[in-house]
Formats: C-alpha cells, sequence, structure tokens
C-alpha cells in the first residue's frame, strides 16, 4: 500500500493522510465509495505523481488533499492542518499564497490579459507586494514576456499552459498540484511544458502533487502513487 | 481619482471584456436612462401642467365665500410675501337702448389674474389681433363675445351697468377660472374692481361670490393654507389645485397613468436585461470562481470583487444614463414647449437620485440572486473536469426579484395599486408562459426530432418564456401606445359637444330640437332642478359630521339634479339598476359623491327642491365621466320625478364651424337660454392629452432599446452551449445549411411561439389595465395577435441567427478547443 517513502517523519511532511475515503450517493440513493483507507505522507520538496485508470478515484484524491473538498472518513492535513476541522473558507486561507494548481484545461480567464492572469493570485493576498513586477518575472521564466497583453484566446494551447504555469509558480508556492497538466496537448508540446514545470518545481524547492495517466511522466517523479479502484497499490 | 476608484476602474476594464458584462451594464443604463427622462421629463411636465391648472384657477389657492371675505387675510398674506388679488362675481343685467342681457359680472381687482392672462380680441372672431392682458387698466371692460352679439354692439361702444355706463373695449377669448360653475355662468364681464362703487350694484343684500385669490412658493402658500383653515367661516371654502377642476384633473391623472406605465416597462424590461446576463456571467464566471477558490480565495473575497464590480457598473450606468436623460428631456421638453407655449420650469435634483437608486436596486434584486450562487462554486468541480454549475434557491431569487420590481415600480409611480398589478401581471404572465411553453413543446417534440438539436426542449422553454416577457411587455406598450390612446382621444373627440345651452324653458325644448334638427344637430335635453340636500336617512346633514372640504362645500351649495329615462352617455352603473322607463321614484347617485357623503345603496336622501321636501331611496350607484363635456350630474332622479316641478332644461352640442351660424339663431329665437362656449377649456384638455400621447411615444423608444438587449442577452446567454452543440453536430456530419436552417427554425419558432403568448396576454392585461386604470371600455384586437406572433417569429428568428451565425463557420476542432 505504502511505498518506499512511509518514513518520512510528520514534522516534515505537507501533505498528511490517514484512512482517508470518500463515499459518494449515486442518484439511485446507493452509496459509491470512490476512495479507501488512503494514507500518504508528502514531505517539503517532494514530486509525487498518482495514477490509475479512468474512475479509479485520483482526481478526487486531488481534491482532498487540496482542501477542496472534504473526506466522508480519515483525516487529511494540508501544511500541518487538519482539514476536517476547517469550514471552506478556512481552507482556502490556508492555500492562499501557498498552494498553486495547473490544470488540464487552463483554466485562464478570458476576460484577461496573460499578465493579468498571473498577476490574480497576488491579488488575492492583501500582503503582496510589486505584484505587476513578480508577474513579468513569472511570465518571463514562461519565456512568455512578449506576450504579456495577449487575451488567453490568441494564444496556442502550449502558451496558455504556460501562462498557467507561471500563474501557479507566482506565489512562491510550497505546494503545487497539477491535474493532467499535459492532458490537452500535443506530445511536443507537453514535454516542453513538463520540463518546465520539473524545472520551476526545482527551483522554488516547491513540493509537486501531479495526477497523469501516463506512466512515464510519472516516472520522473521522485514519489509514485498508483490507484486502483480507490486504494493504492504500489 | 482616489486609489480604490481607481483600482476599481481598472478592475472594471477588465470586466467590461466580457459580452456578458457590456450587456448588464447596456440594460442598466437603459433603465436609468429611462427612468431618469422620464423622471426630469415629468417633473418638468408636471410643475408645468400645475402651473397650467394654477392659470385655470388664477392663483395657487382661494377663498370663496357668499359674504364679503375678511380684509385681515390679505394682510396676513400681505405680510408673508404672497400676491393676492381679489374677485367679486354676481349676475346683473347689462343694457343698450331696449336691448338687455343678463350677465356675470366679473369685478377684479388690478392685479388679476395672478397665475395666467386674459386672452382678448377686438372682435367676436379675430384670430390674428389677440392680446394678452396681465392685469386690467383701470378703464377696461372686457366681455366676452355672447354678449356682444345679444347686445348687438361692437368694441369700444357703451353699454349701461347699473348707475354708470361702461365702454366694452374687447372681447374675452380666454381667462382664468374658465369652467368654474360653468352651469351658472352667463356671458362675462370683467370689471375693474375700483369702478364697481359707480355702478351701484352691490349692495350688502346682493348675492355675489367673494374670492380672494393668493399666489407665492408652495411652502408659503401651504403654510398660509394651515393658518387660514381654522379661522374660515362657514360660508368660507379654500380651493386649491388638488379640489380644482374634475375635468382638467382627470385629463391629467390619466396623461400620468400613461407615463408611468411606459417607464415602468422600460424599467421591468431592463430589468430582464439585468437579469440574463447576470446569468449569463454567471455561467461565465462559475469556472472562474472555482479557480480562484483553489488559490485561496475566500468567498466574501469573491463576493466583494463580484459585488464591487457590479455597483460600480451600476454607478457609472446611473451617472452616465443621468446625464443622458437629462440631454434627452431637454430634447422632450423644447419639443413640448411648442404645444404649450410657455417656459417649463427647470427639472430638479431628485430625478438623479432615483437614477442612482434605480440601478442599484436592479444589480442588487437582478443579480444579487446569482451571485450568491457563484460564490457557493465548488472549486473541486473544476478538477473534475466539469464545467462548474452551483444551484440558487428559485424562492430567493424570486423573492429578490419580485422585491426589486415591486421597489421600482413603486418608486416609479408611487401608486401601490398600480405597481401590484403589473408585478401581479408579470408574476402570471411568467408561470402562464412556462406552462403552456412546456406544454407545446411536449408537442413539438411528439412531431418528431428530425428538426430539433439535441437538448433543445428545456432550453427552448425557457428562451420562450424570456423572449414572451419582453414580447408582451413590448406589445402592451404598443396597444397603450395606439389603441389606448386612440381610444383615449376618441373620449374627447373632435365632434365633442363645445357648447352647453342652459335656462331653457320648458315650452322651448320642442322648438329649440326642431331648430337643432334643421342643422342635424340631434341631442337629449335633461331637465335640472335645485335642490338642497337636507336630510340622509331621517338624519339632518350639517357641515360638522364632514371632514372632508369637498363634502363640506357640497353641503353648502346646491345641487343641479335632472330626471331621465336614459342614463347620460359615458355614465355606468356600479351598483343597482338604472330608472325603468316611467319611473316615479327612486335616486342614481355618482360613486365618487357617495363616497364623500358616505351614502350606500338603499340609502334616503332629503332634498328641499323649491320649499317642498322630497325624499327618495338611492337605487344606483353611477359612475360619470366627467370629462364628457356633457350635462353630468352627481344625482338624478326617476324619469317621471320632475312632472310636476317648476324647472329648466340643459343640453350640450357640438358647433363645428360649419354650424357657427346657428348660435346666434338660437340666441335670438330663444332670448332666455344661456349658450356657454367651453371650445376653450376643450382646448386645455386636448393639449393636456396630446401633451402626455407624444411623452408615452417618447418613452416607447427606450422600452424598445431594452427590448432588443434582453434579446441578445438572452441569446449571449446560451450562445456557450450552443457553440458545443453545433460543434458536436458538425463533428457528426450535419451540413452547415442543416444547422442554418436548424437553427432558423428553432428561433423562428420559439419567437412566433413567445409572441403569440405575449400578444395574447398583453391583450388581456391591456384591456385589464384599459377598464381598471384608465375607465375605458374593452376591446378585442385580433390583428395584435397575429402582428405579435409573425413579429416574435421574424425578429427572433433573425436575432438568433445573426447572434450564432459566426458560430457555424468555425470548424469543429476550434470549438472544441
Amino acid at each position: 500500500m505504502n511505498n518506499q517513502k512511509n518514513s518520512i517523519t510528520s514534522e516534515n511532511s505537507l501533505i498528511e493522510t490517514k484512512n482517508l475515503g470518500k463515499r459518494l450517493s449515486t442518484s439511485l440513493n446507493e452509496e459509491l465509495l470512490i476512495l479507501d483507507q488512503i494514507n500518504l505522507n508528502i514531505k517539503r520538496g517532494e514530486s509525487v505523481a498518482i495514477t490509475g485508470a479512468s474512475g479509479s478515484g485520483k482526481t478526487t484524491l486531488l481534491g482532498l488533499l487540496a482542501g477542496l473538498d472534504i473526506p466522508s472518513e480519515g483525516e487529511a492535513s494540508l501544511l500541518g492542518k487538519a482539514l476536517s476541522p476547517l469550514d471552506e473558507d478556512e481552507r482556502a486561507a490556508l492555500r492562499l499564497g501557498k498552494v498553486g494548481f495547473v490544470f488540464q484545461s487552463f483554466h485562464l480567464m478570458d476576460n484577461l490579459s496573460a499578465l493579468e492572469n498571473v498577476m490574480l493570485p497576488l491579488e488575492l493576498d492583501s500582503d503582496s507586494k510589486n505584484i505587476r513586477t513578480r508577474a513579468l518575472d513569472a511570465l518571463k521564466q514562461v519565456g512568455l514576456e512578449d506576450r504579456s497583453t495577449h487575451l488567453p484566446t490568441q494564444l496556442s494551447g502550449g502558451e496558455q499552459q504556460r501562462v498557467a504555469l507561471a500563474r501557479a509558480f507566482v506565489s512562491k508556492p510550497q505546494i503545487l498540484f497539477a491535474d493532467e497538466p499535459t492532458g490537452n496537448l500535443d506530445r511536443n508540446t507537453g514535454e516542453e511544458i513538463i520540463a518546465l514545470l520539473f524545472e520551476m518545481q526545482k527551483q522554488s524547492d516547491t513540493t509537486l502533487v501531479m495526477v497523469t495517466h501516463d506512466d512515464s511522466l510519472a516516472e520522473r517523479c521522485q514519489t509514485h502513487y498508483k490507484l486502483v479502484d480507490g486504494k493504492i497499490i504500489t | 481619482m482616489s486609489s480604490s476608484v481607481k483600482k476599481l476602474f481598472i478592475e472594471w476594464q477588465k470586466f467590461w471584456r466580457l459580452a456578458e458584462m457590456r450587456l448588464l451594464f447596456l440594460a442598466l443604463l437603459v433603465a436609468v436612462v429611462a427612468v431618469t427622462s422620464v423622471g426630469f421629463f415629468t417633473d418638468r411636465a408636471d410643475r408645468a401642467m400645475s402651473q397650467q391648472a394654477t392659470t385655470m384657477l388664477g392663483g395657487d389657492m382661494v377663498i370663496i365665500s357668499t359674504r364679503p371675505i375678511d380684509n385681515a387675510f390679505l394682510a396676513e398674506a400681505k405680510k408673508r410675501g404672497l400676491r393676492t388679488a381679489e374677485t367679486i362675481k354676481f349676475p346683473s343685467m347689462v343694457s343698450v337702448g331696449d336691448k338687455f342681457q343678463l350677465a356675470q359680472i366679473n369685478a377684479v381687482s388690478l392685479d388679476y389674474p395672478l397665475h395666467g392672462v386674459i386672452e382678448t380680441s377686438t372682435s367676436a372672431s379675430a384670430e390674428t389681433d389677440n392680446t394678452l392682458v396681465k392685469s386690467l387698466a383701470t378703464n377696461e371692460t372686457l366681455a366676452e363675445s355672447r354678449l356682444f352679439i345679444t347686445l348687438e354692439v361692437k368694441a369700444g361702444q357703451e353699454v349701461q351697468l347699473g348707475k354708470s355706463k361702461v365702454r366694452l373695449s374687447k372681447f374675452i377669448r380666454k381667462m382664468p377660472d374658465q369652467s368654474a360653475s360653468v352651469f351658472q355662468l352667463a356671458p362675462k364681464l370683467i370689471l375693474p374692481l375700483p369702478q364697481l362703487a359707480e355702478t351701484g350694484l352691490l349692495t350688502p343684500a346682493s348675492r355675489a361670490s367673494y374670492s380672494q385669490l393668493f399666489a407665492g412658493d408652495e411652502k408659503s402658500i401651504k403654510q398660509f393654507t394651515a393658518w387660514l383653515k381654522p379661522q374660515l367661516k362657514k360660508t368660507e371654502a379654500i380651493r386649491t389645485l388638488e379640489d380644482g377642476l374634475p375635468s382638467v384633473q382627470q385629463a391629467l391623472q390619466r396623461g400620468q397613468r400613461f407615463l408611468k406605465m411606459a417607464s415602468l416597462l422600460a424599467v421591468i424590461l431592463a430589468g430582464a436585461g439585468i437579469a440574463l446576463s447576470s446569468y449569463s456571467l454567471t455561467q461565465h464566471e462559475t469556472p472562474a470562481v472555482a479557480v480562484l477558490k483553489t488559490m485561496g480565495a475566500s468567498r466574501r473575497q469573491i463576493l466583494k470583487r463580484y459585488l464591487n464590480q457590479l455597483f460600480f457598473s451600476a454607478t457609472i450606468a446611473a451617472i452616465l444614463g443621468a446625464l443622458m436623460g437629462y440631454f434627452i428631456q431637454l430634447f422632450l421638453a423644447s419639443y413640448l414647449q411648442e404645444f404649450i407655449g410657455q417656459t417649463l420650469p427647470s427639472a430638479g435634483w431628485w430625478p438623479v437620485v432615483v437614477g442612482v437608486l434605480t440601478a442599484w436596486i436592479m444589480v442588487l434584486g437582478f443579480s444579487a440572486p446569482h451571485l450568491l450562487r457563484l460564490i457557493n462554486t465548488s472549486p473541486v468541480q473544476i478538477l473534475q473536469g466539469q464545467s462548474p454549475q452551483a444551484k440558487t434557491s428559485l424562492i430567493f431569487s424570486a423573492f429578490a426579484l419580485s422585491a426589486a420590481v415591486l421597489l421600482l415600480m413603486w418608486m416609479q409611480t408611487q401608486d401601490i395599486k398600480l405597481s401590484f398589478t403589473l408585478l401581479l401581471a408579470v408574476l402570471v404572465g411568467i408561470v402562464i408562459f412556462w406552462v403552456i411553453a412546456l406544454l407545446m413543446l411536449r408537442v413539438v417534440r411528439k412531431l418528431g426530432e428530425r428538426f430539433r438539436l439535441p437538448k433543445a426542449n428545456r432550453r427552448m422553454a425557457l428562451m420562450v418564456v424570456v423572449f414572451g416577457i419582453g414580447l408582451f411587455s413590448l406589445l402592451l406598450l404598443t396597444t397603450l401606445r395606439g389603441d389606448l390612446i386612440n381610444r383615449w382621444q376618441a373620449s374627447l373627440p373632435v365632434s365633442a359637444p363645445n357648447h352647453f345651452l342652459i335656462n331653457i324653458q320648458p315650452d322651448e325644448v320642442e322648438p329649440l330640437q326642431s331648430l337643432l334638427a334643421k342643422d342635424d344637430i340631434e341631442t337629449p335635453l335633461y331637465p335640472m332642478v335645485l335642490g338642497r340636500l337636507m336630510k340622509i336617512n331621517d338624519n339632518a346633514v350639517s357641515e360638522e359630521d364632514y371632514d372632508t372640504d369637498r363634502a363640506k362645500r357640497l353641503l353648502i351649495r346646491e345641487f343641479n339634479m335632472s330626471a331621465n329615462s336614459i342614463m347620460p352617455l359615458g355614465n355606468k352603473i356600479v351598483s343597482g339598476e338604472w330608472f325603468a322607463k316611467d319611473g316615479l321614484r327612486g335616486l342614481s347617485v355618482e360613486e365618487g359623491i357617495a363616497e364623500t357623503l358616505r351614502l350606500k345603496m338603499g340609502d334616503t336622501m332629503t332634498f328641499d327642491i323649491a320649499g317642498e321636501l322630497i325624499t327618495e331611496k338611492i337605487i344606483s350607484l353611477r359612475t360619470v365621466k366627467w370629462d364628457s363635456m356633457r350635462p353630468n350630474f352627481f344625482v338624478m332622479m326617476a324619469p317621471k320625478a320632475f312632472d310636476d316641478q317648476p324647472k329648466t332644461f340643459i343640453t350640450s352640442i357640438h358647433l363645428g364651424d360649419d354650424k357657427k351660424h346657428v348660435l346666434p339663431s338660437v340666441i335670438k329665437q330663444f332670448p332666455s337660454v344661456t349658450d356657454i362656449d367651453i371650445t376653450a377649456i376643450m382646448t386645455q384638455v386636448r393639449d393636456l392629452i396630446n401633451k402626455a400621447a407624444f411623452a408615452v411615444q417618447a418613452i416607447f423608444l427606450f422600452t424598445l432599446v431594452a427590448g432588443v438587449v434582453v434579446l441578445f442577452a438572452a441569446l449571449q446567454s446560451q450562445k456557450a452551449m450552443r457553440r458545443k452543440e453545433i460543434a458536436i453536430l458538425k463533428s457528426l456530419g450535419a451540413s452547415r445549411a442543416y444547422l442554418r436552417r436548424s437553427l432558423i427554425l428553432e428561433f423562428a419558432m420559439i419567437g412566433g411561439l413567445a409572441g403569440f403568448l405575449a400578444s395574447v396576454l398583453a391583450l388581456i392585461v391591456g384591456n385589464i389595465a384599459a377598464s381598471l386604470l384608465f375607465d375605458l371600455s374593452p376591446e378585442i384586437n385580433f390583428s395584435l395577435i397575429a402582428m405579435g406572433t409573425l413579429l416574435g417569429a421574424v425578429l427572433v428568428g433573425l436575432a438568433g441567427y445573426l447572434n450564432v451565425r459566426g458560430l457555424l463557420l468555425v470548424v469543429p476542432v476550434s470549438l472544441f478547443r
């Protein structure tokens, strides 16, 4: 069930789960077990891949780890804080400035320019300073400083995902959650994005939790969890 | 610009890139422009109309009395800075040689009138040499043309008035107080008050009506009236604008109701536009909110982000809208000025406040339910590849919407009855539209799926409801604008009577009728007797029993009563039944006066008629169209009740230019008959109607713009979904021609269905409004239904197709991206 990394001490871990489970009610009033008895321990700077077939529960697990959803049973903690006692806003506050996301469908705001999209996470934090400069720096890092005024519709898929990477890293998060980051890209572009992702992760010493169905991509992570029918089997 | 406003402005620019936000802003702008321009305009028109009405009164407030009025009132008014004038009216014979004519002498102080002017001319027919007299010269005497005709004198000739000879210098064409006590008027003669003593006509025993007129600013008049009231004697009564002239007042009220109704519909339509674009905005922003939540944004932050933007938009729309409203109103007013020939009073600031409040209420009521839905978006859905959807409570939305609509309606009309009627109409409309739309679409689905795009049914029902309500508002206003205004104007047609003939003796009835018949003038004659109300249900009546001035006045005065087997034109029985043909007993009482005097069916009233007490039971209550320009009576008796009473007859006739010659022969053949020319007051009333009609038409334009906004907001709200569907159908091999045909057919069907339902409902509501609010009889207009259906099909078909046309050109793969 647990892999070789389960000896990590709790003090160093950013994400920890104990007997985590998730059930959903179907429209027929039946209970469906999505995740069962998940025990994870992810330490600072680590890169983790979660793989599994469609419907294996990997995206649900990502949501639980990031505090986007609450478990039906067991416990998850993020950045040293148990998530279950927190309400939605408290969980959001925990993520603010410390957690970044990259999505399969990029999810850039189409009314904002590339630069404005990158500025967004910094604007949410009232303590942020030099927002514009930092966002421009992040764009520069992904090689898009000359496209800063372009709207997402004026960018290619690869470029949009680069902007999404800049947006995810701009606040120097402790953890980055990536959900199938190459799922909507062709192979070459996907490769470029992944290379950039790992480079940025290393540079900023960010913990990476990535959901993917691509085993070769998973192999590039330090840790690889495989989900089958809601359980971790590797 | 302060930094927070600057920040808001920068954020607003970002939101401005969204089509949904631009539509929302446009809808807000239309609403504010409609509200403020109507506000500014009615504000000014109201004041102008009030001014015109005070012109008719001759001042802002008048004390009338049958005895000379205490001069202390005049002194007090002067002390308070009010302008004052006096008039004394009494009947007297005027003669030249052997010709005599009873005239109504108006002795007026030299500062009369306080408002308005006396229009004069130097000959009876002259239209060109009109002069306006603001105050009389001490030696100037004016008279109405009837006096000149009967005495056969010309301007400048002298006539005998009491002990003195006066020179009739000019003809009176129009003067303030034109319609007062219309039935008791002989031709008027205006005499400067300083000359009155010389005539020796006024003695302490004379039956005269004394008036003191006051003019000043509203506040001073109110304060003075409050000071005055406790000091008035029984014989003295106050007349103000509010209890002014029934005919003008009714016309005025109708005009304002039209205006209010029209602007309200524009606001409701704009509201629908706002609700729709908010809905689209919410749909569009839901993934963004989910992403913001993953980044750590709290619900409070998200709410603030959107609320700030909505209120900022509303405020900008309000400022811009108020400015535009002000300029549009300037244009309207300059056009209107031609009608009234006087400078309009300037507009107040209140409409701006109403404009800003309107924008805020609309944002709060029409957008807030969507916003609450937005902030409750679950962030986890964004990971699951779903388009996040949060549910709104239907009851909460309906409540917020209704509350906002009601508040807006009330703010606009300050008429809770009208507001509720409209709100109810809208709510009932939504339910009816929804049910019928679902039923009809079920039939369509059964007819075959080959014309339908997938999952079209519920969406189509929604579209039918949305377009239906938009079209309903437009059609209702069209009905109101065209049909109602026409009918309303028809209620006072050009052929409406413009002359009253009174003092017709019983033996003159037949010869007069045959004289008039020669010129094809046929008219009923009504017997008239004067009666003083003595008792109600065996209890002696006294002014002290009533609080209202109107009731008190009614008890001082004698009633003009009539009897006839046929109910006067324009009267309507609301309770009980009209008299039998040969009826002897019973009373029919006008509804309003029954309310004022607290009378109900079955009550008895005792009148003193020529010294004889007559007691009768109320067997019917009537409504009366006071602005019909026909003889109308508060109290009517059974057809045979007056058979043995001394009485005179009254009638009203229309004399067009081609029949003006009738009048001299009537006056010559029946010297005791008095003719009252009401052309002037009719012109005034018709003027008011025309002004109101014009204003309604102008406001109709806003409603039209609001309707277009709604149409586009509705189309925009479904564009994303349609984009996806077209992509799927194209990838499955659907040709562009097929898609084009399907889309046009779908939109035309939605539009036709919506138009059909809208026109049926508009017809029903329009007729209900016509009879309830405007007192007009219902009328069924089938062409409206045909027009509505066609209009809906063409308009929605075309606009819908144009809106999504661009999607047909895009290749499926890029649609998926």
